[in-house]
């Protein structure tokens, strides 16, 4: 390489430079780095101080490896490297040292005596501000105080555009802002450390290369200087801090073109910031994780007011994530304690859902008070900054409440041919959303309503915990959302099996199914058979009144499922396995045979072993279902029997076998063969649950030739402890592609030893 | 079927096809031109580089197809080289660049990984200095130059 030959490289395009390269390849080795796609992947290998090295060994190299240093830049209160991500996650991290502690910090110059957040609450940059607090500084620094104009200048929003840097003007930026940012940084005092003041510095020659910066507490100077010097930003991360429509609107208006990416993670407190947003035409992404939203009238009208005017005027974006955030309204005060004079239904509730310890509470004051202290001990800030006496806050508050939101529109849709980029004159704006993922547990049923009358492009929906959407909206939902292939309604628990039920005729093209912890009933259930054809993939774990009826009909008829999860539901058996169910099956109506039809036939007096039970109608998924979960088997219970007795009385029953209307009444059948003879049948089998009382593993898995590519079993519970014979048999002969095995714990010790010696890593430890 | 490929230096190399399409290039040409004993013809690659690359490619014919994931973040990869890979890129300087580049021709990426993650290895823990003699390159800054770069970027190298 003849890197003497390739100057000034700034000017040269990279195909230039291969050919010089080339050209001098002649004299000396070819290389590596005349390829402009090898070195972005030879950079892509370095960290940060390799980076900074690797820039300085020649030109060439320099303009290599520069860029990628620069272009991601993180503002954070030391530069260890891509610390603790974990930290992001504290609502407040440590650089925001409560007040008191400043006056201590060894080597502070005196006019540091000036909180961050003082600094922070100045209005947005004017000249004058400006030099006020450069003026503070300059004493210390020793700086003619003749430079403060040109610093002005830098900062100054009106000078912005002429400001892109470029090498004429860099020399004497460079000299301005040695002057003005050590200003700047004296003022954040608590959190600036040396390295982010020597980025911003940087930030002179080198901003138009950053295309991603991470902040923590970035002060309206910062933002200015930000906002001016990198023309390339395309992320920007603020983790921490607080900031306000003021503080942001005036990075976001000189950088509308560039950015695409706007995150807020762990934010103090943010005001109003949607309304910045809006003037974001090309955001793609928008994430707001861990803060307190606060102080907005928008709080209850969170979703009129500022997401969807952020949906119509983002006609490009494509994934919104909102979650941990806790709204605090401030404007509801003093003496309104009992007032419920405010739309009940635009009314939030307190009680962070998540909390398990929060209660809902219909008032809402205790709680909130107590949620709020909670997060004031983990923030500091909350109490400790004096531009929002905290205590007023917590006073004041009078209802806090905590949204989780995940919009998403997926990628491979061209975002531009969406209704969203219809002219916003629209009345109201209809969203190209495909995807919505909603964990709130307050939010009213009108807002939810309303948030789904926008989005008729819907084909994923989840609104879990929804302690307020209703039915009424719920048999909505298929005309709003025709389009809906997925849904997740897990612990709504104003829904009711009729809801239920209706929405699933409504919905025939429904593939995903949760349905986590709702009240069904077995009718809702045959309905949703009968209804859904292609369904998929269907959750009904810790359901109640759920039977083994109403599952029986699922797996009659299901012909697609895939995977089905009955955990914790109470009173299941093995009578699910078989064929009682009232509801005839889609392809053959013939009428069900009685079980007693099998017992008399199959099983004579105590045969138990392996001649299996032949079942008269198959599931309709055996060809599908590749997981099942069903850990908690009973012995049938009184009840269901009780129902299929009655069945056997009415008159189908008796038509068919009238000579036998005296005989005893109908007893289940042997538990274990007719499990046997169901997985007999499922030729997919991949994951499986299994346990109760009554389950005998030899049985169950007896002669299952097709059962050898399961490959994850779990057993919760079994007839018999195992025994290292049986394990043997299970782990060797029964099922040799097994590559998970979870067994109960309290089982037998030296089974485990034996599977942990004979096959390591097999065994999982069961939760 | 084995396939032919002929070096710059018209050497003729026999291997067969599924070490071949280790080579993303060879793989589509193959495909273009359809079963042909003609061979194939890499005028970019020296013998000498040819035989190190289908040397590599016979050791992974196996491995499974490497899955792009564009949301990675680069920075985030490890620089973890696997031992046998290790080995086979023992070598000098100059046959070290001309594998990565034959790798690119050839479009083999776990190679051309494998061959910039040595790069960055060596580049890794050095001053510049140290670099520059590893590489066997000429400082062309002027002292002020260097000066004024390790000043903007001194950030950078605080831990």
């Amino acid at each position: 390489m003849e890197p003497s030959a390739v100057w000034p490289l700034a000017q040269v395009s990279p195909f230039q430079r291969e050919v010089t390269a080339v050209a001098s390849a002649v004299s000396s080795a070819r290389s590596p780095f005349m390829l402009p796609e090898l070195d972005q992947l030879m950079a892509s290998h370095l960290d940060r101080v390799s980076l900074a090295q690797a820039s300085r060994v020649c030109k060439l190299w320099h303009s290599i490896f520069n860029p990628v240093l620069w272009r991601q830049l993180s503002l954070k209160h030391h530069a260890g490297d891509d610390d603790d991500d974990d930290e992001d996650f504290h609502f407040v991290s440590r650089r925001t040292v409560p007040a008191t502690y400043s006056s201590s910090l060894p080597s502070m110059p005196s006019s540091c005596s000036s909180t961050w957040s003082s600094a922070a609450s100045f209005p947005p940059k004017t000249g004058e501000n400006l030099g006020r607090s450069l003026d503070m500084t300059l004493l210390d620094e020793g700086v003619a105080a003749k430079a403060i104009p040109t610093a002005v200048a830098v900062g100054s929003p009106s000078s912005s555009s002429s400001l892109i840097p470029s090498p004429v003007t860099a020399a004497s930026l460079v000299t301005s802002a040695t002057t003005l940012i050590p200003g700047l940084t004296l003022l954040q005092h608590v959190f600036l450390y040396t390295s982010r003041n020597k980025v911003l510095k940087g930030l002179v020659r080198h901003g138009h290369l950053v295309q991603e910066l991470k902040g923590t507490g970035i002060t309206d100077q910062e933002m200015a200087l930000i906002g001016v010097l990198c023309p390339n930003l395309r992320v920007l991360e603020l983790i921490g801090g607080r900031y306000t429509s003021e503080n942001l609107s005036e990075l976001f208006e000189q950088r509308q073109e560039s950015l695409q990416i706007v995150r807020f993670r762990s934010c103090v407190l943010l005001k109003d910031i949607f309304q910045p947003l809006t003037k974001l035409s090309n955001l793609r992404e928008f994430e707001l994780y861990g803060s307190f939203v606060g102080n907005t009238i928008t709080s209850p009208y969170f979703f009129k007011q500022d997401l969807f005017p952020m949906l119509a005027a983002c006609p490009l974006l494509r994934a919104v994530l909102i979650e941990q955030v806790y709204i605090v309204d401030q404007e509801v005060d003093q003496d309104d304690s009992d007032n419920n004079n405010n739309d009940a239904d635009m009314r939030w509730h307190s009680g962070a859902i998540t909390t398990p310890n929060h209660v809902r509470d219909n008032n809402g004051h205790p709680l909130v008070s107590s949620s709020l202290n909670q997060h004031s001990q983990q923030s500091p800030s909350l109490t400790e900054d004096p531009s929002l006496s905290s205590t007023n806050m917590v006073k004041s508050t009078s209802t806090t409440s905590m949204l989780s939101a995940q919009l998403k529109s997926l990628a491979h849709d061209p975002p531009s041919l969406s209704p969203a980029c219809a002219p916003f004159s629209r009345p109201r704006p209809v969203s190209s959303l495909k995807s919505l993922i909603l964990e709130c547990g307050d939010i009213p049923d009108s807002v939810i309503r309303a948030l789904l009358t926008r989005c008729p492009q819907l084909e994923q929906l989840s609104l879990d915990w929804s302690r307020e959407l209703s039915d009424e909206t719920l048999t909505l939902i298929p005309d709003l959302c025709p389009k809906l292939t997925e849904v997740s309604f897990c612990r709504c628990i104003q829904l009711t099996s009729e809801g239920f039920g209706s929405f699933f005729r409504a919905l025939p093209n429904l593939t995903s199914i949760e349905l986590k912890g709702n009240v069904l009933s077995d009718g809702t259930l045959e309905e949703l058979a009968r209804s859904c054809p292609f369904l998929d993939h269907l959750n009904l774990s810790s359901c109640q009144n759920v039977t083994d009826l109403g599952i029986q009909s699922l797996l009659l008829n299901c012909a697609a499922l895939s995977f089905l999860s009955l955990r914790f539901i109470n009173g299941l058996s093995s009578v699910l396995f078989d064929d009682n169910t009232t509801l005839a099956t889609l392809t053959r109506t013939s009428p069900t045979r009685s079980i007693l039809d099998r017992l008399l036939v199959l099983t004579p007096l105590g045969s138990a072993m392996a001649s299996p039970l032949v079942v008269k109608r198959e599931w309709a998924c055996r060809n599908t279902l590749r997981t099942l979960h069903l850990p908690d088997l009973v012995t049938p219970s009184k009840n269901v029997i009780d129902m299929i007795r009655q069945k056997q009385l009415s008159p189908h029953q008796q038509h068919l076998r009238p000579q036998e209307q005296e005989q005893e009444p109908w007893q289940p059948a042997d538990g274990n063969q007719l499990i046997q003879a169901r997985l007999l049948a499922l030729t997919h089998l991949k994951q499986l649950t299994l346990g109760g009382p009554q389950i005998d593993l030899k049985i169950v898995l007896e002669g299952q030739n097709n059962l050898r590519r399961l490959e994850s079993l779990r057993i919760t519970r079994l007839k018999h402890t195992m025994t290292c014979a049986e394990a043997q048999w299970l782990v060797d002969t029964a099922l040799p592609g097994l590559l998970e095995l979870a067994i109960p714990n309290f089982g037998n010790r030296a089974v485990r030893e034996w599977i942990e010696d004979h096959r390591p890593g097999l065994l999982t430890v069961e939760k | 079927m084995p396939v032919t490929l002929t070096s710059l230096d018209n050497q003729e190399f026999k291997v067969d096809k599924e070490v071949a399409e280790r080579s993303i290039l060879i793989k589509n040409m193959i495909e273009d031109v359809g079963e042909s004993d003609a061979p194939i013809p890499l005028p970019n690659v020296s013998a000498a580089v040819l035989t190190k690359v289908i040397e590599y490619c016979e050791h992974h014919r196996n491995d499974p197809v490497q899955v792009q994931d564009e949301t990675d973040d680069p920075r985030k990869r490890s620089n973890d080289i696997e031992e046998w890979d290790m080995k086979f890129m023992q070598v000098d300087q100059e046959m070290l660049f001309e594998i990565i580049l034959a790798a690119n021709y050839l479009d083999i990426k776990p190679l051309l990984d494998v061959g910039c993650k040595t790069v960055a290895n060596i580049i890794k823990g050095k001053t510049p200095e140290e670099i520059r003699k590893a590489f066997n390159i000429v400082n062309d800054f002027t002292p002020e130059e260097e000066a004024q770069i390790k000043k903007e970027n001194e950030w950078a190298e605080d831990r």
